[in-house]
């Protein structure tokens, strides 16, 4: 959802105007839609990274069931906590994920990605936040046909609620006094599963790409 | 100079609907465009992305710091960054290891967290490299650790300056009744949008692993070994650099790619021994590439930027992706002349600010 007219910025030369000289409509919805596309591209690369050679693995941590797999998801990487920026409908840009992945013996498993606030609850599969995976492949690549989120390989939040907090920080680095300021605190995490029912099962995470995006 | 408040929380729709020839713009339509760059202005970005080095760090009895160089290219907006490191411990016996003055920490516990809170010391958008380090102490045998994250991010403003640095747009310019004039308001929000180098710009990939370790009580400083030894004449990918995804920022409406700056952070092992890095997008086929002469460079540097050519985001698309395709840029290295190594330690890869 670009909420600018152009999708990018007009350029304009600041010597045509006169310093009082009234701004007309024109450029006003140019500059309107200059600002729009200004906090639309705003967003930020959130985790970008692959590891081909020491993937990372939670098989240490599972909870496991008398099979010796892991009974329930658990937590296998998390970034930490991000600004996530908001859009003017209410809900949170969205996050474009991608995830690197393989299990270690080519049995069934089940990887979530998911987006959430500082005080929000780890969702269940099939909401907007998160992205679901099943794969058995033990040959390292990057998942596709992530069910979930919004249907398009993105997760998001539907309102900030879960991840606002006040945060104290500096007005400015001079004379330094400190305020708060509104901090919409998210992390985005992978969790897992082997489902496959094998002893042994383990899932081996060799990269994620996660970043904001204003979303169509 | 005013302060400005920005609301940080949310960003306001932009009232298009009511900006129409031949009627006037309000001052509440002003307000709501100049609150949209305050926003973008004052969220603060994300500097370093989250990334896992591609290498564990081996352990026995002893104190370690692990030196990292992290590559910033700041926003001159923010003042405080948080800086977040992620690492676990893994060992056949169950011994214990303390981290950052976390007291004990149990092997098998999944992870130990560090957090460091940093005021900057002055205000720029000039890149710069820090130094961050991993210190702990190891009490077993045989362990290693494993960094699962580093982040780095930008703490949002809760004021920002109205000047051509901070770019906050006051908007009690804008008042009820009153024609907007050029240098009342209009000025201001053009500068701050016209060719947008600063505010939201993308730190698209970073990456880093040890460069130095210390380990005692052995008294030797390990400087110089990390990072990927390349001795191939042809050009080899570099660990971790294996094709990661990159999209930049759009920012013209035709758009379809953008030139970004790229370092590495790299050494030649003697100062007889030349190489290169490179680094290939996969859309673009491009390939920029940093020559490393080992007369100037046998410790590890950073090097100057070269330009990268990828993929910008397609606003119309579901994932923003140049049709349909992810864009991976690969580092890639070789030595071309002498019988030494060339050490890849770490690379960024950014949109060039002011």
């Amino acid at each position: 959802m670009s909420t600018s007219l152009f999708e990018g910025l007009i350029r304009s030369e600041a010597a045509q105007w006169d310093a009082y000289a009234p701004a007309d409509t024109a450029f006003a919805r140019g500059l309107a839609s200059n600002a729009a596309h200004l906090a639309d591209s705003s967003a930020q690369v959130v985790a970008n990274w692959r590891a081909d050679d020491f993937p990372i693995s939670r098989d240490e941590d599972a909870a496991l069931n008398d099979l010796g797999v892991a009974a329930r998801p658990y937590a296998i990487w998390s970034s930490q906590l991000f600004h996530h920026r908001m859009r003017p409908d209410g809900t949170s840009y969205r996050i474009r994920v991608r995830v690197r992945a393989a299990t270690v013996n080519g049995n069934a498993a089940v990887i979530r990605v998911i987006v959430r606030g500082s005080s929000g609850v780890v969702p269940n599969a099939g909401e907007i936040n998160a992205l679901t995976y099943s794969f058995s492949s033990s040959t390292p690549a990057w998942l596709t046909g992530g069910t979930g989120g919004d249907g398009s390989g993105n997760i998001y939040l539907r309102s900030g609620s879960e991840a606002l907090t006040d945060r104290a920080t500096l007005i400015s680095l001079s004379p330094g006094d400190t305020t708060t300021v509104r901090y919409t605190a998210s992390i985005v995490q992978i969790w897992g599963v082997p489902t496959g029912g094998g002893t042994g099962d383990r899932i081996r995470i060799y990269g994620v790409h996660a970043a904001e995006y204003i979303g169509t | 100079m005013t302060l400005v408040r920005p609301n940080v929380a949310a960003r306001f729709a932009v009232p298009y609907q009511f900006i129409r020839n031949g009627e006037p713009v309000s001052a509440s339509d002003w307000n709501r465009i100049a609150a949209d760059i305050n926003y973008a202005a004052a969220c603060g970005r994300v500097i370093v992305p989250s990334f896992k080095p591609d290498t564990e760090l081996d352990l026995s009895d002893g104190d370690y710091t692990w030196t990292f160089s992290i590559w910033l290219e700041p926003s001159w907006q923010a003042i405080q960054r948080l800086a977040f490191t992620t690492y676990r411990f893994h060992n056949a016996t169950g011994g214990i290891i303390r981290a950052n003055g976390l007291g004990a920490v149990d092997v098998l516990s999944a992870k130990a967290n560090n957090l460091q809170l940093v005021t900057v010391g002055a205000q720029s958008t000039t890149g710069t490299a820090v130094d961050l380090t991993i210190d702990l102490t190891a009490q077993q045998e045989n362990g290693f650790c494993s960094v699962d994250g580093i982040q780095i991010v930008e703490i949002p403003r809760a004021r920002l300056a109205d000047d051509a640095n901070e770019r906050g747009i006051d908007a009690s310019v804008f008042t009820s009744g009153q024609p907007i004039a050029w240098s009342l308001g209009a000025e201001d929000i053009r500068d701050a949008t016209a060719d947008d180098a600063q505010i939201g710009r993308r730190v698209l990939l970073h990456y880093a692993e040890p460069y130095k370790t210390s380990r005692q009580p052995s008294p030797a400083t390990e400087s110089g070994a990390g990072g990927e030894a390349v001795t191939s004449s042809t050009f080899v990918t570099v660990r971790g650099g294996s094709g990661s995804p990159v999209l930049a920022r759009k920012l013209r409406t035709t758009d379809t790619t953008r030139v970004v700056k790229a370092r590495a952070f790299a050494r030649a092992s003697s100062s007889t021994t030349t190489g290169e890095v490179r680094f290939v997008s996969s859309a673009n086929g491009a390939a920029s590439a940093i020559t490393l002469d080992g007369s100037v460079t046998t410790d590890f540097a950073w090097s100057s930027a070269v330009d990268l050519t990828v993929d910008c985001e397609d606003l119309a698309t579901t994932q923003g992706l140049q049709g349909a395709a992810w864009d991976e840029v690969s580092v890639e290295a070789r030595r071309t002349a002498g019988a030494g190594n060339i050490h890849v330690c770490g690379w960024v890869i950014y949109e060039a600010g002011p």
